[in-house]
C-alpha cells in the first residue's frame, strides 16, 4: 500500500481505502464487500439520527450503489467516509424530491427512537434542532469529522458552519436545563 | 458555556458493534441484481442495433436491386408478377430474421434466478 501514500493528494490514512475503491472499480465485488462492511456502521447511524430509521437503510444502500459505479472517482484526498456521506446525502436530497412527503424537516424523534434513556434524550434534542443544525451536530461532535469536512457536505461556508455548530450545542444545552431557546 | 454534555455526544457517536453481515449482504445482492440487468439491458441494445441495421441493409439491397433497369420494365409490364416477388423477398427476410432470433436464444446460457435476500 506503500505506493499509494506516495502519490500527490491521498490522505494518510486513506491507503487501504482507496486500494479498495481501486480494485472496486476494477469490478472486485469482495474489495467493495469490505468497504460496505468497513463503512456502514457510522453511515447507517447518521442516517438513522438525521432522517429517521424507516429511510435510513434505503438510503444508505442506495448511497453504496452510487459509491460502487463511482468508486473510479475516489481519488483518496477526502476520507471514504466523507465521501460516500456525501453521496448518502444527495440521494437523501434526491429522494426529498422525487416524494413530496419526504419527512426531512420532521424531527426524527418519534422514528429513531433509541432503546436506552440517553437515546430518547438525544432523539428530543435533535428534535429542537433544524436539519442543518442536526447534521452538523451529529458529524462534528459524534461523529469525530472536522468542520471542514461537514461544511463541505452540508455546501455552507466554514464560518457557517462554525456558529450552526454553536447554535445547536446551545440550543441542546436550553433544552437540558429545560428553557427555550428562541 | 456552549459545550454538549459527554453522554450526549457518547449518544451520538455511531453504536459499537460488529459489522452488519446482513447489510453488507443485501448491499451486495442489489449490485449483482443492477449488474446482470445492465449487462441484459446492454445484451437488447445490441440485438436491436443489430437488427436495425440488418433491416437497413435489405431495405437498400432491394432498392438497388428494384433499380436495374430490367426490373423496371418487367415491374413496368406485369405489376401483379412484382407484387408476388415483393412478397416472396419480404417473406424470406422474415423467416430469416426469425431464424436467427431463435439460433441466438438457443446459444446464450440459461438465466440465472437473482435473488436480492
Amino acid at each position: 500500500m506503500r505506493w499509494l501514500s506516495g502519490r500527490a493528494g491521498v490522505k494518510p490514512g486513506n491507503e487501504v481505502d482507496l486500494a479498495l475503491a481501486r480494485r472496486a472499480a476494477g469490478g472486485d465485488e469482495a474489495a467493495f464487500a469490505m468497504l460496505v462492511e468497513a463503512h456502514e456502521r457510522p453511515l447507517r447511524a447518521f442516517l438513522s439520527r438525521q432522517f429517521g430509521e424507516d429511510d435510513a437503510d434505503d438510503i444508505a444502500q442506495d448511497a453504496f450503489l452510487k459509491a460502487w459505479r463511482r468508486s473510479a472517482s475516489f481519488d483518496g484526498r477526502a476520507r471514504y467516509a466523507t465521501w460516500l456521506t456525501r453521496i448518502a446525502w444527495n440521494c437523501a436530497i434526491d429522494r426529498r424530491r422525487a416524494r413530496r412527503d419526504w419527512p426531512v424537516d420532521t424531527p426524527p424523534e418519534a422514528r429513531s427512537v433509541a432503546p436506552s434513556e440517553a437515546g430518547a434524550e438525544v432523539g428530543r434534542l435533535l428534535s429542537a434542532l433544524t436539519p442543518q443544525e442536526r447534521a452538523s451536530l451529529i458529524l462534528c461532535e459524534g461523529h469525530g469529522w472536522t468542520h471542514g469536512e461537514a461544511a463541505e457536505l452540508l455546501a455552507m461556508p466554514l464560518g457557517t458552519l462554525k456558529s450552526t455548530v454553536a447554535r445547536a450545542k446551545a440550543r441542546c444545552r436550553a433544552t437540558i436545563s429545560g428553557g427555550t431557546n428562541d | 458555556m456552549t459545550d454538549v454534555p459527554e453522554s450526549i455526544r457518547a449518544a451520538l457517536a455511531p453504536p459499537r458493534r460488529a459489522p452488519d453481515r446482513g447489510f453488507v449482504l443485501k448491499v451486495t445482492a442489489r449490485l449483482r441484481f443492477e449488474q446482470q440487468a445492465r449487462l441484459l439491458r446492454r445484451a437488447a441494445l445490441r440485438q436491436i442495433v443489430a437488427q436495425g441495421l440488418a433491416l437497413a441493409a435489405t431495405a437498400a439491397g432491394l432498392w438497388w436491386i428494384w433499380q436495374a433497369p430490367d426490373l423496371a420494365r418487367i415491374a413496368a409490364e406485369s405489376p401483379d408478377l412484382a407484387l408476388v416477388a415483393i412478397g416472396a423477398v419480404l417473406s424470406a427476410t422474415t423467416l430469416l430474421i426469425a431464424a436467427s432470433r431463435r439460433r441466438g436464444r438457443r446459444g446464450r446460457p440459461a438465466r440465472r434466478a437473482i435473488s436480492t435476500t
